[in-house]
């Protein structure tokens, strides 16, 4: 940004955007997503009329696997793979299916998609329906997101009507239907076996891995199941190329993200970058840095399943492989950034609290393990544990992450181990010196009157417990046995001569 | 049913209204409105500018909506596209703001300054 203030009158002259490329989001925020002719204005159901008038289903195929487009809702597998494996399959039925189950804290991509180009994810599905030989598709999506079922209904009525969707679509003889499908919020349904059992009808349980959808998926029989950004990509990647699609990003990982940027950062929003943009340029240039001067701590990525990327990161090159190395992960996109205030020790417990409450159950090392691991980090941050805690609680980490069933069990330690390798500082503190660095742990927190008090008695004033007592113009004292820690002292105190310490 | 010639009549048809290779016809105000957008308020600017242009009779001007465009804190937005000019977007608008934005950008052809970006 520039130095001088100056006023714009597009958001596309902003840094913000000016960084940015959007592939997927490239109609959200343009185009009526209630409208399928402005969908349609914009090359929309372009590329499905290309596939079916003049490629066979394995060229379809072909191009998204030399295009090396991998899976956007965190996984990063080869879509084309996918695909493939699932088109080698016998069976006399297939399925191509969506998950729109966004469950990641924080994020909200595919919402983004859903609500403002909705035709997009039911084009690139009926394409892969057309490549793999299915004829039938679903989307699972969240209720929670009602506005996106909606707009979806619309846009799947709207193609219905148009011939897009149904029997003998555009008079070329080929068949494909979509339906909808409500998950009740589950953050578990967000793993495919277990997405694939709750469409079925029954209890969200994921079931052991292989066999793999591709093989026996929805009712038993080879299913495509793809994410919506992942789906979000197809219809551009058809009609520019699988050489345009791979001139973008790095080696192993090619074309955009969109990340949910959010936390202690100006510009919180939805940004669509090249795979390989640097953590710092979308902190510092996209996302217009910290607020209020503050020192950049970490940021998250990967929601519950990833992990804290410490500044000495800041120049890493965001990429699938890049991120796993550093002990986070891609995930479906969230990026939370946060500063000097925020615990580590206490994020990491906040994940764990939710994927405690998520574990479905059914495995024993996520439903106990997890319940463990969150008794450990509820110890640490109330001042109890001990060294040998921290040892046992990183062997806990390792052991769940070895024998859970699914994904959510298998990377619900991330956050942990994540901290403890780049902060392990903070957890020292937290059990050695039964401190908490930031100030947010309550339990080890204190606040302290310093001699810079000018006993102006505001303080005790404000004290909604009455834990501070003192003489005009003398130096006052908190009773920390009384003291609740709620900070209002220190927020009101015009001499800054309270400190948490 | 359509035939593939007719979608590609649509897309012409269509591009032609919106104005994407040539300047449209008509004046065309879009609303952010997608869970974000309306969570901020943006539903009442929607039918404000609505009501504005049905009341004061004003011919060639439709309003849109879109989705999210990304940028929460200016969240909401509105885009206004007036054929042949650059496109301005106005941000943090509250239902108060639609009847300067009508009276001096839409039918007076001058951008409201204070309801655009300003930026450091």
């Amino acid at each position: 940004m520039s130095k001088n203030v100056s006023s714009v009158t597009s958001l596309n002259d902003t840094a913000f955007y000016k960084n940015q490329y959007r592939i997927a989001l490239r109609n959200c925020g343009i185009i009526d997503p209630e409208n399928i002719d402005e969908y349609i204005a914009y090359d929309g159901y372009k590329a499905l009329i290309k596939a079916y008038s003049s490629m066979t289903p394995q060229e379809v195929i072909d191009v998204i696997k030399a295009s090396g487009l991998r899976g956007r809702g965190g996984g990063g597998f080869p879509t084309g793979t996918k695909w493939q494996f699932t088109k080698n399959s016998v069976g006399d039925k297939k399925f191509v299916c969506c998950n729109a189950d966004e469950g990641d804290p924080g994020a909200f991509m595919d919402r983004a998609v859903m609500e403002g180009d909705p035709h997009a994810v039911i084009e690139a599905m009926t394409i892969a329906g057309y490549a793999i030989g299915a004829d039938q598709g679903y989307v699972y999506i969240r209720a929670e997101y009602p506005l996106a079922v909606k707009r979806l209904q619309i846009a799947i009525n709207q193609a219905k009507e148009y011939g897009l969707l149904g029997k003998n679509i555009l008079n070329t003889g080929y068949n494909f239907d979509l339906e909808i499908r409500l998950g009740s919020g589950a953050f578990v349904c967000g793993e495919e076996t277990a997405l694939m059992n709750s469409i079925e009808g029954k209890r969200g349980e994921p079931r052991p891995r292989p066999p793999f959808p591709a093989v026996k998926g929805l009712f038993a029989k080879p299913t495509v199941l793809n994410n919506v950004e992942t789906y979000a990509n197809i219809a551009q990647i058809i009609l520019n190329g699988a050489e345009w699609f791979s001139s973008m990003g790095t080696v192993k990982s090619k074309g955009t993200k969109v990340f949910a940027l959010g936390g202690k950062i100006v510009n919180t929003g939805l940004v669509e970058i090249p795979m390989g943009t640097t953590l710092r340029t979308i902190i510092e240039e996209i996302g217009g840095g910290i607020p209020g001067g503050k020192k950049f701590k970490a940021a998250q990525t990967g929601g519950p399943s990833g992990g804290c990327i410490p500044p000495e990161h800041f120049d890493i090159e965001i990429d699938y492989d890049n991120l796993i190395a550093i002990g986070s992960m891609m995930g479906s996109g969230g990026l939370i950034v946060m500063d000097e205030d925020n615990c580590m020790v206490d994020i990491a417990k906040f994940f764990l609290e939710f994927t405690q409450e998520e574990s479905c159950g059914k495995c024993t090392p996520c439903r106990i393990g997890t319940q463990r691991l969150l008794e450990y980090l509820e110890k640490i941050t109330s001042g109890n544990a001990d060294m040998q805690d921290l040892e046992d609680m990183e062997s806990l980490c390792y052991y769940i992450k070895d024998n859970a069933l699914c994904g959510l069990g298998q990377t619900a330690p991330n956050p942990v181990l994540s901290t403890m390798r780049y902060f392990k500082d903070e957890y020292l503190a937290h059990v050695r010196d039964k401190k908490c660095p930031a100030g947010v742990c309550k339990k080890l927190l204190k606040f302290i009157i310093t001699d810079a008090c000018k006993g102006c008695t505001l303080c005790a004033k404000k004290c909604p417990v009455g834990a501070i007592s003192g003489t005009v113009k003398n130096v006052h004292t908190i009773d920390q046995a009384k003291c609740i820690k709620c900070g209002v002292c220190m927020e009101s105190c015009k001499f800054s001569a309270i400190i948490k310490g | 049913m359509k035939t593939i010639e007719e979608i590609y009549q649509i897309r012409e048809k269509t591009r032609k209204k919106l104005g994407v290779d040539a300047p449209a016809s008509e004046t065309r105000i879009v609303v952010g409105l997608a869970t974000c957008g309306v969570a901020s308020g943006a539903k009442p600017v929607y039918d404000a500018f609505k009501k504005a242009i049905k009341e004061n009779k004003i011919k060639k001007v439709t309003v849109g909506q879109a989705g999210c465009i990304g940028m929460c804190k200016f969240e909401p937005l509105v885009q206004v596209f007036v054929p042949g000019q650059p496109v301005v977007t106005y941000v943090n608008i509250g239902a108060d703001a639609v009847s300067q934005i009508i009276e001096e950008h839409i039918l007076g052809g001058k951008p409201v300054a204070k309801y655009t970006i300003t930026q450091e």
